[in-house]
């Protein structure tokens, strides 16, 4: 009878037992999905060990205990099982111990001990602990998993930063001096890679900074910035070099640039401070490379960089370009791999009509090829004939033409050029409401061409604009044109009037504000005409 | 431009002053935002206003709906009504053809 009441006691115990861990594991997996760090492991530990009535529990995982342990702990072996023994037997080893691993493969690696019990540990006790462990390694599992998801949102955040820094640096195309054609190309790497152009009245320059991200992207804007005080120094290298070698050479970056002065006879001067040489396609078809005539920044400095000079004649094309084209590459059918090198670039530039053609014919050589840094290309063609000075005034298309009535002689035109800049739009607006007095709402092409011009200047990165106002019997032509990005305000799409949106109403404004809109590129220029009859109130 | 702000009643009158363009937009916006208390733009004096001036009206008269106060244009002219017209914004936002009485102690910006 004893003995039965006996087994019936501990076949309670034994149920409450059970049922207390039931509770507690429970509880444990709320607590660990919530979990952020180690030491909430660390406390779940904790309280299985109060539960087991054990005098002690540690943690092992990433490669360390992750709390203070006794001596003959600290070198025991990660047991490939549950244990109730030490694996390395020590003299002042516990008389009760419990060791439990968890995690394989993928999951965290590691495992958990209790010791200083007053009875041996049980086979509850082992079960409690197996499964702690196998939510411990799930939860170090998902903090791994959160940490990668975060660092992947740092990288892709630090990317578009990166990427937002050196679109806002670097101009996406840039102005042709004076008597000569240009066109650019400046694509970012998916890792901004610290290719850089810009041009500054008659100078251009290409360079690429080492190094990738952010710090490429800064590198960039420092560039830029001392740029434009360099070209006002005589030595236009030893300046770039003072502002920037000593940081580059600091931060364990270099440099390269193409510096290039062109001068409205084609004579030229230009420094390759390591920069990939600069080629100029003649017109006879034969191909000059200009290679460096400086090491690059960040490298070594030198006292003096002299400009070397040269000549182009009117056809002559110039090219700068990044390594972004030159080390494009591809694999060959042998499964070796082929770079698109310079002579890739020489080759496709023979053909060039025009600087526009040669970088359709750069693009489409580069089809099929792999380009994994940042891809910039200038080209520049002296071409004096095309300047926006030498084109003819457009003749105003509502003049009628009739040859029994004599026409009457136009006024002379009235020009304003101005720099592109808000600033300005206040004059430009004074002289164009000046111009037009004799139409019934002079504050038309006032209202048109500011339109214009404030989306030149904040849209298409112009320097420079101006506006012509050619008097006729019926009305006034209005020229305006700016040396910004390809924008033709006919093509544009208009968004409908009559909503409440804060933007999109100079293009509508244009149109509706018009007689008639004419676009047309010249060269580097925007140049649009906008019709206005002195009869028409709209 | 100027913009002289005077308080009338608990509404904020400000009577804007020469052009508004691309160039003054920033200080404009500066100078009003945020809307916080009832606004009375008065345009009487305003000469010219394009596209950016607009738009930077747009967002006064949003800002202020969210705030749940008040907002109206008074006293456009010509050249304003006609760029309202071009937008068709004439209908949208609310202008209102009444003056505005000159109020002491004005503030100019």
């Amino acid at each position: 009878m004893k003995a039965t009441l006996e087994a019936l006691e501990s076949t309670v115990a034994a149920l409450a037992d059970s049922y207390d861990q039931l509770v507690f594991l429970q509880h444990a997996v709320h607590r660990a999905v919530n979990a952020t760090d180690l030491s909430d492991l660390m406390s779940l530990t904790h309280d299985a060990q109060v539960l087991m009535e054990a005098g002690g529990s540690a943690m092992y995982a990433a490669g360390h205990w992750n709390t203070e342990v006794p001596g003959w702990l600290v070198s025991q072996p990660t047991p490939s099982r549950r244990v109730f023994e030490l694996d390395v037997p020590t003299a002042d080893a516990p008389a009760a111990f419990l060791g439990v691993p968890f995690g394989t493969g993928m999951l965290e690696i590691g495992w958990i001990a209790f010791w200083d019990k007053s009875a041996a540990f049980t086979a509850g006790d082992a079960r409690l602990a197996e499964n702690l462990a196998t939510l411990i390694a799930s939860t170090l599992g998902a903090f791994q998993t959160r940490q990668r998801q975060l660092h992947q949102e740092l990288e892709e955040h630090d990317r578009l930063l990166a990427t937002r820094i050196w679109r806002n640096l670097v101009a996406e195309r840039l102005p042709a001096p004076a008597q000569y054609l240009l066109v650019s190309r400046s694509q970012p790497a998916a890792q901004v890679g610290g290719d850089f152009q810009f041009a500054l009245g008659d100078w251009i320059m290409v360079g690429d900074v080492s190094g990738k991200g952010i710090a490429a992207a800064l590198f960039t804007g420092m560039f830029v910035s001392s740029l434009q005080l360099a070209v006002l120094q005589e030595d236009v290298g030893a300046a770039i070099a003072v502002a920037i070698h000593a940081q580059l050479e600091a931060a364990e970056m270099l440099a390269t640039l193409a510096v290039i002065h062109l001068q409205e006879d084609g004579g030229f001067k230009y420094l390759n401070m390591g920069h990939p040489p600069l080629l100029i396609r003649r017109a006879d078809g034969s191909t000059e490379a200009l290679k460096a005539t400086a090491p690059p920044l960040g490298t070594f400095a030198l006292p003096r960089y002299p400009m070397l000079t040269g000549q182009l004649a009117p056809g002559d094309l110039l090219c700068l370009y990044s390594d972004g084209i030159s080390e494009a590459q591809r694999d060959r059918a042998d499964g070796t791999l082929e770079l698109f090198k310079v002579s890739g670039l020489e080759r496709t530039l023979n053909a060039a009509r025009n600087p526009e053609h040669g970088l359709e014919l750069i693009e489409q050589a580069l089809q099929g090829w792999n380009v994994q840094d940042d891809l910039t290309v200038v080209l520049v063609q002296y071409a004096p004939e095309f300047t926006p000075a030498a084109f003819p005034a457009p003749s105003f298309p509502f003049t009628p033409k009739e040859p029994s009535m004599p026409e009457p002689a136009p006024s002379q035109p009235q020009r304003l050029e101005l720099r592109a800049d808000t600033s300005e739009l206040s004059t430009l607006g004074t002289f164009i409401k000046d111009a037009c007095s004799r139409l019934p709402r002079p504050g038309l092409p006032e209202l048109a061409v500011t339109e214009l011009a404030a989306n030149a200047i904040l849209h298409g990165g112009a320097q420079h604009m101006s506006v012509q106002i050619a008097e006729e019997e019926a009305g006034y032509l209005l020229t305006f044109e700016d040396d910004g990005e390809f924008f033709d305000p006919t093509q544009a799409t208009l968004l409908p009037p009559g909503e409440l949106r804060e933007g999109g109403y100079g293009l509508m404004i244009v149109q509706r504000s018009t007689d008639r809109v004419q676009y047309r590129r010249r060269a580097a220029w925007n140049s649009t005409d906008l019709y206005y009859r002195t009869g028409a109130v709209l | 431009m100027n913009i002289v702000k005077t308080q009338a009643d608990q509404v904020l009158v400000c009577r804007l002053e020469g052009r508004f363009d691309a160039h003054q937009v920033p200080r404009l916006k500066g100078a009003l935002e945020p809307v916080q208390e009832p606004l009375s733009l008065d345009f009487s004096q305003v000469t010219f206003i394009d596209s950016s001036g607009l738009a930077a009206l747009v967002g006064l008269y949003k800002k202020a709906r969210e705030a749940g106060v008040a907002f109206e244009i008074v006293n456009i002219q010509d050249t304003v009504r006609l760029i309202l017209e071009l937008t068709g914004l004439d209908t949208i936002l609310p202008i209102q053809l009444d003056l505005v009485p000159e109020q002491p102690h004005a503030t100019q910006i």
